[in-house]
């Protein structure tokens, strides 16, 4: 089994382990190791140990910046496993054939004859060539290096076994079942038709070969008896692509010498079919990850521009012309919510003797709307002659307030305090309900929230954060005191639930229900026919919408939700 | 010893605030003690974060970086704010309306801005979302409630329609209570890291 | 129109006008009435502050008070000097004891609020709906409040379930694998009906808010110019 040998403490590792399990040592460039070889042989006190000159190599600074670079492209976990199951399943490999036996023999004596292997690998080493040569030719400068130190040097574990040919098996029937396997493999529709084969297939010398085989035009050699001697012996297929024979275990290598950047550089491939096939898929996968990302085609930003021009000049248009051209006479008194009709009847029920807090909790851009929505109200409360008494949860909540008196003329019987401003909402509410229950022993110079306990509290909201904190706190620990909204149609919907359970004794929210309280306003059939325009303008949009044909976006982002 | 004085402090102040829930007014007076001193740190807050927003304007001014004439341009608005504040009332007319004539215009502009939006990006949902659960559903919702809001569908009560309306208006409610629900469970969980010192939000990182 | 009447006119008009051509696109006009709120907000603020809470509650009992009033501000006194030489870098660990203190605050009112102010009434509502003898009793239909009841019932389960992220998802070879059970699954398909529907109930209450903004923008710029050229 192959193992990663650390260079600093010689503990075995697995392979694709990136760091020494013992020391941490970084262990890039070691290269896999048999563990299962037996240590002191002659050829390995004989042999420069690869892993001691990449330890002695590590201080060179060439050998550093290859650490670096190539760390920043190691192959992901799933692709080491793929190599470590790689190695495993090469050892499992069963029985080679005959036939493959003389292939391979036939291999050695011929320089190109792993043919197809070479020119798919040379097409995807081709592919991360173009993307990285620098990389590449400091690479080979160093493993040139390593390999020029390194002549002579007995070679590590190869995985494979070349098993003893099976001498049950008659010649003639071998050289037919092998040939037709083979031409089957290759082009299964076209096994019969070798020249055709052949003419396809150019410099495919090992196919030349088996062709020439089956035409009767080679004859068939008897399987030579090898004798190896006891020193190895290595070669040369391409520069990039060196084999060496070990003699013991009648086993020949194929170091691939230049794969950039990644653990195959210390892979050492076996060549059989499954082994092929898992290496076009590597190369595949590095392949795949380091081609450049489909971008996603927009409309240009000018025509977004444009557009977003158009709906606003054309909003703008319909606005207007509903504002000051179009003539409304008719009242829309619809029918109330029931939280709206609380409203009502918790107002009518007010009295001299009441005394409401009036918590502002909106800010400037929503002063239209709230003071189409909280005048009419505010009238009446002023009418009853309660006691109002105001706090801010925002800076200009008092300010606010003074426009609300003054832009619809409110006029109140009675001096409307203000509490101040309290920076954080759910502070001033937690304050406000603790002093509530309190006794009354603070000192006059801190805070005071409460003079008196409050009968109720009115909030105008166009949030419903700030309301929610409001409610919260008010409820935990005052959960009898009444609370009323007024909200903002922006607040309106996520502070329902709250009027559901009872938490809040009334709510209006939004122009709709404070129209269908039917007070007289001045402004107010103009703006709600405008209102009622824009808003089937946002209906035909988002019909429109619904019906124009889906992008291509739509569907990557249905792929990225999934 | 550094690291354990603000945890104190943290754990502490957490704890009385909690248990003023459970004990109003035992721990009124603690309570409302911690409540002050808090809102004053707030206001305190406030001014460092009005004052670091000024030195980043001062800078670009005193390097005459990109953007430094509009830098001046808040500088000049703050420091005139400033000294009217001061020399005259927040209460005073004039003062109201330097600040509400500049404020309201800018911000309801800008909120009537998200109105195009809005429109613009209606035309575009199901091109960028495409028909999934969640985008029909949202749809379909948003078309119910703009037609509602209209008032033109107002049957009269008793009826049949007028239940279907009602229905239909509160069908809605259940996935914003749970929205309500899940927020509140959000900030349970966040208070809780805090108290159980879990997250340290206040230790520079 | 008196004089003031027509400057704050000429004012907000223009910055209406300058705030609007963002339609067109950035620009300059935009920017700088986007920096003028800037600075005007910064400036109110401040005012607000100093003047409402840090003077009359920290500075005028520390400057003027007794000496008990000055114990009594003491420890505010000292957290905000705290908070305030933090800014600086060899100090910046002043700062931690202030901010535990708000850490602290804020985290128990966010406990207590959320148990107190939202989850009991909240879950204790949903449960409520399931009153049978309340379901006769009222004028409704009765299938009408078993709808709902059913409808909030699981709308609330799955809402839940779908931001329920649960045990973490586990690595495979074909990549992340969630772990959660299959009901859950099933229940934030549910769940994102129903998120679907209150958002969009929440959209249409946010264009309306923004309708009615822009609705009031261009009454008033109506408005004004009615009133210039009118004389008014």
């Amino acid at each position: 089994m192959f193992k990663l040998i650390c260079p600093e403490c010689n503990a075995e590792n697995p392979l694709g382990a990136e760091k020494c399990k013992d020391c941490g040592t970084i262990l890039e460039g070691a290269i896999p190791e048999d563990s299962n070889q037996e240590k002191g042989s002659d050829l390995e006190k004989e042999d420069v140990n690869l892993s001691d000159l990449l330890h002695l190599l590590k201080h060179d600074e060439d050998l550093n910046q290859f650490n670096e670079k190539s760390e920043k492209d190691s192959v992901s976990d799933s692709e080491q496993a793929d190599i470590e199951s790689l190695s495993e399943q090469v050892e499992e490999e069963p029985e080679v054939p005959e036939w493959l036996n003389r292939i391979r023999q036939r291999a050695q004596a011929e320089p190109d004859s792993v043919g197809e292997v070479t020119q798919k690998i040379f097409a995807a080493r081709q592919s991360l060539e173009d993307a990285e040569n620098e990389r590449q030719q400091q690479l080979e400068s160093l493993l040139q290096k390593i390999h020029d130190e390194d002549e002579g040097t007995a070679p590590s574990e190869d995985p494979e076994r070349i098993a003893e040919p099976d001498e049950d098996v008659a010649p003639d029937t071998i050289r037919g079942d092998w040939l037709r396997r083979i031409r089957k493999k290759h082009r299964p529709a076209e096994a019969e038709s070798a020249d055709e084969i052949l003419s396809e297939r150019e410099g495919d010398s090992l196919l030349h070969w088996l062709v020439a085989l089956e035409n009767g035009e080679q004859p068939l050699e008897e399987l030579e008896e090898e004798e190896f001697s006891k020193q190895s012996t290595h070669g040369e297929i391409t520069q990039e692509i060196k084999y060496i024979v070990n003699p013991e275990d009648d086993t020949k290598k194929f170091i691939l010498n230049d794969v950039k950047g990644t653990q195959l550089e210390a892979m050492v491939l076996a060549i059989s079919q499954e082994d092929q096939a898992r290496v076009e898929q590597l190369m595949a996968a590095l392949r795949a990850e380091k081609s450049a990302r489909q971008v996603s085609t927009r409309s240009g930003p000018a025509f977004n521009r444009g557009l977003r021009l158009i709906i606003a000049l054309v909003l703008i248009a319909i606005l207007s012309l509903a504002l000051f051209v179009a003539r409304s006479d008719a009242r829309l008194y619809g029918r109330l919510r029931p939280q709206a009709q609380s409203v009502g009847e918790w107002v009518h029920n007010l009295n001299d003797n009441s005394s409401i807090l009036l918590v502002m909790d909106y800010s400037a851009a929503f002063s239209g709307e709230m003071e189409l929505i909280s005048t009419p109200i505010l009238k009446e409360i002023f009418k009853t002659g309660a006691k109002v008494t105001t706090l801010s949860s925002v800076p200009a909540g008092r300010l606010l307030f003074d426009r609300l008196i003054e832009v619809g003329s409110l006029e109140s019987r009675q001096t409307v305090a203000d509490l101040g401003y309290f920076p954080i909402g759910s502070f001033g509410a937690y304050g406000l309900a603790n002093q509530i229950t309190q006794a009354r022993n603070q000192p006059e110079f801190a805070i005071n929230l409460s003079v008196e306990p409050f009968d109720n509290i009115l909030i105008i909201g166009d949030d419903y954060e700030g309301v929610m904190a409001w409610i919260e706190q008010i409820h935990s620990l005052n959960p009898e005191m009444p609370i009323l909204l007024l909200l903002s149609d922006q607040a309106g919907p996520l502070l329902q639930p709250y009027w559901e359970s009872g938490q809040v004794q009334g709510m209006i929210s939004g122009i709709s229900d404070s129209v269908n309280l039917g007070v007289e306003s001045n402004e107010s059939p103009n703006r709600w026919l405008a209102y009622q325009v824009g808003t089937v303008l946002m209906i035909l949009m988002l019909l429109i919408g619904m019906s124009l044909p889906g992008s291509r976006n739509s569907a990557v982002t249905k792929g990225d939700e999934q | 010893m550094k690291r354990v004085i603000p945890v104190l402090v943290l754990i502490v102040t957490g704890l009385a605030i909690l248990a003023g829930y459970f004990f109003p007014v035992e721990l009124s007076q603690l309570n409302g003690l911690l409540i002050n001193w808090g809102i004053l740190l707030i206001g305190v807050a406030g001014l460092i974060g009005i004052g670091c927003l000024l030195r980043t304007h001062i800078v670009r001014v005193i390097h005459w970086q990109k953007g430094a004439l509009l830098s001046v341009v808040v500088l000049v608005a703050f420091l005139i704010t400033l000294g009217m504040g001061f020399l005259l009332s927040p209460q005073d007319s004039f003062f109201r309306n330097w600040v509400l004539n500049i404020q309201i215009p800018v911000e309801t502009s800008l909120l009537a801005l998200l109105a195009v939006t809005l429109l613009y990006g209606s035309l575009r949902i199901i091109r960028i979302r495409g028909w999934t659960l969640m985008s029909v559903s949202f749809l379909i919702s948003a078309l119910i409630s703009l037609i509602l809001n209209l008032q033109y569908l107002q049957p009269a009560s008793g009826t049949a329609g007028y239940e279907w309306v009602e229905v239909i208006r509160r069908i809605p409610l259940a996935g914003l209570r749970g929205i309500l629900i899940g927020v509140a469970l959000g900030g349970l969980i966040v208070g809780l890291r805090i108290l159980l010192v879990m997250d340290r939000p206040y230790e520079d990182k | 129109m008196n004089l003031q009447a027509l400057i704050w006119g000429v004012v907000g008009f223009l910055l209406t006008l300058m705030v609007l051509s963002y339609l067109i696109g950035d620009n300059f006009f935009f920017r700088l009435a986007a920096n003028l709120f800037v600075g005007i907000t910064a400036g109110y603020l401040a005012i607000l502050i100093s003047k409402q809470i840090l003077w009359p509650y920290l500075l005028k009992p520390l400057v003027g008070g007794t000496l008990y009033q000055r114990l009594w501000v003491l420890i505010p006194v000292v957290l905000s000097l705290f908070l305030i030489f933090s800014q600086f870098a060899q100090l910046r660990r002043l700062g931690r004891i202030p901010l535990a203190f708000l850490a602290g605050l804020t985290a128990a009112l966010l406990i207590g609020g959320a148990i107190f102010g939202t989850l009991v009434p909240q879950l204790s509502a949903v449960v409520a709906n399931f009153d049978v003898p309340g379901w006769y009793a009222t004028p409704d239909k009765p299938w009408i409040r078993i709808t709902e009841s059913v409808l909030m019932l699981v709308g609330v389960i799955g809402t839940l379930s779908y931001f329920h992220f649960g045990r973490g998802s586990k690595r495979k070879p074909g990549g992340l694998v969630n772990t959660r059970p299959q009901i859950f699954e099933i229940l934030s398909k549910v769940g994102e009906v129903f998120i679907g529907l209150a958002l969009g109930a929440v959209f249409a209450g946010i264009f309306s808010s923004a309708l009615l903004a822009m609705i009031d923008r261009i009454a008033f710029l109506g408005d004004w110019i009615t009133r210039w050229v009118g004389g008014g």
